[in-house]
């Protein structure tokens, strides 16, 4: 074989080799675009269900809430006990079904944020007041440490949903006449949220499943209150659109602490700057 | 060596034969960066074309398909070597790769394509580019490339339920291999009527009906519009 022939067999090799390379890759990105197509689709099919559901589901608990309280006419204990319990399942439901298309939009990755400067103590003086009455009702105290004049660029709902699902954990988990803290801070160019109870605690080896769709743990809440297991989830999908951290420190029989950290400036000024 | 019969792209995407000093701007820096061997640039150009809201079809029919007609020209003439041609042919597969995602994000017709190249074609940039175009306009296209085995492209066009198998040839030495898979398509049940078109340099009308095609293109258009055609035929 002479040079000639054998610089001639290497480049052909290598063509041969690079074109094996580029219908490989022509394959993969057809294969991600129906991928694409498909999850569209599901989400397409999800929001459908989840519209379908939803309604019947809102007059089934409605209407149960009304046989319930005796508006429908007087019922004795036992059809009144069953009338509540069919009004607390629907609420469950479509407790699930919300959570479920909230997880399923951000899992998707289109999470649209509406980035606007959020005043970070109107949001949690508005997460206390919607949750109060439940914290009333278990003689929970909820404190507030918030410093005067913290913004921090967000979207105002999504840093809402986060909170208020923090809250909501912290006082289904705590037992009565315990007390939740939520505090905020700022640390060099970042917000620090977290929020603290005296419930019942998760084992050290559950703390790696918690933030996981569906993940499971020991800790049951302390007076029934329904748990989709997706709302840890969803805090550390909408914090990581943030472009933000969620983290978790809890001992059994004490207390949990759950922490969210956001950039102050917002995702957009981390994704040009030191992200 | 032996030099393609006409050119580096198969059949030529779309336009006709075009000169290196007639190349449209953005073709003749392209062309200008490959082989300056500015891969990055070359690429970035391009993509930066696409990004700027540049027609995805146009970049293929006047971008890209020229240049590559015209690399292939060149070293036709001994004015590069094989291995620069080579390096070109790699960094418009490469900027394909990066357009792809574009390519398959528009919207569908429901009509299904296998393209495949004949056995022991290393030119098959062109018949590559023809399933990207027709991809654009919709059809589910699924390029195989030149080393699969006639049964696997057979069980590809019945596995994909497709309309439609397109084969590309740069050589007269292709042809008889373009014959027989058509035959293995035409002895199998399930693709005996699937259409059949052809196209690169070896095919004329006649050639194209000796091996057993439907029709014959010598232009993407063409192509198109014989496949919308005998789809429709065949439906």
């Amino acid at each position: 074989m002479t040079d000639e022939t054998g610089a001639r067999d290497t480049v052909e090799e290598l063509m041969a080799l690079n074109n094996e390379l580029a219908t490989a890759q022509r394959r993969l990105a057809k294969q991600n675009a129906q991928l694409e197509r498909l999850n569209d689709e599901k989400d397409r099919l999800l929001g459908t269900v989840a519209h379908d559901l939803r309604n019947p589901l809102t007059a089934i608990t409605g209407l149960a809430e009304a046989v319930a309280s005796g508006r429908a006419g007087e019922l004795d204990d036992a059809a009144a006990h069953i009338a509540g319990r069919i009004a607390h399942i629907g609420r469950r439901m479509a407790q699930l079904v919300d959570e479920l298309v909230d997880l399923a939009a951000v899992a998707s990755g289109r999470v649209r944020l509406d980035l606007e400067e959020v005043e970070v103590a109107a949001v949690v003086a508005d997460v206390v007041e919607l949750l109060g009455f439940d914290a009333e009702d278990k003689h929970i105290t909820i404190d507030v440490a918030v410093p005067d004049g913290v913004r921090v660029r967000a979207d105002r709902g999504k840093l809402h949903q986060v909170l208020q699902n923090l809250v909501d954990n912290a006082v289904k988990y705590s037992p009565e006449g315990s007390t939740a803290e939520v505090t905020v801070s700022v640390d060099d160019g970042w917000l620090r949220l977290a929020v603290a109870d005296e419930g019942v605690g998760i084992p050290a080896d559950e703390l790696d499943d918690l933030f996981q769709p569906f993940g499971t743990t020991s800790a049951t809440t302390t007076a029934g209150e329904p748990s989709t297991g997706l709302g840890l989830a969803i805090v550390r999908r909408l914090v990581e659109a943030h472009e933000g951290e969620v983290g978790v420190a809890s001992e059994v029989g004490v207390g949990s602490t759950f922490s969210v950290r956001l950039p102050l400036d917002g995702p957009e000024h981390r994704a040009a700057g030191d992200a | 060596m032996t030099a393609p019969a006409r050119d580096a792209t198969g059949h030529g995407a779309a336009v006709g034969e075009v000169p290196g000093d007639a190349l449209e701007p953005l073709a003749a820096a392209y062309l200008e960066a490959l082989l300056q061997g500015e891969r990055q640039q070359a690429v970035a150009l391009v993509t930066g074309a696409v990004d700027a809201g540049r027609d995805l079809r146009e970049v293929y029919e006047s971008v890209l398909a020229p240049v590559q007609r015209e690399v292939g020209s060149r070293w036709q003439h001994g004015q590069i070597t094989v291995a620069v041609e080579h390096y070109c042919t790699a960094v418009t597969q490469l900027v394909m790769a990066q357009l792809h995602p574009h390519v398959f994000a528009t919207p569908r017709n429901g009509l299904r394509l296998v393209a495949t190249s004949a056995r022991g074609n290393l030119h098959e940039v062109g018949i590559r580019m023809v399933s990207d175009v027709f991809e654009l306009e919709g059809w589910d296209t699924y390029y195989l490339g030149a080393n699969t085995p006639d049964e696997a492209v057979v069980a590809a066009v019945a596995d994909t339920a497709a309309d439609l198998l397109l084969v590309s040839a740069t050589l007269p030495d292709h042809v008889a291999a373009v014959r027989d898979l058509i035959a293995a398509m035409r002895a199998t049940q399930t693709t005996r009527d699937v259409p059949v078109i052809v196209g690169g340099p070896p095919f004329t009308d006649i050639t194209a009906v000796e091996v057993g095609a439907d029709a014959v293109a010598h232009q993407v258009d063409d192509g198109l519009a014989s496949a919308r055609t005998l789809v429709g035929a065949a439906r």
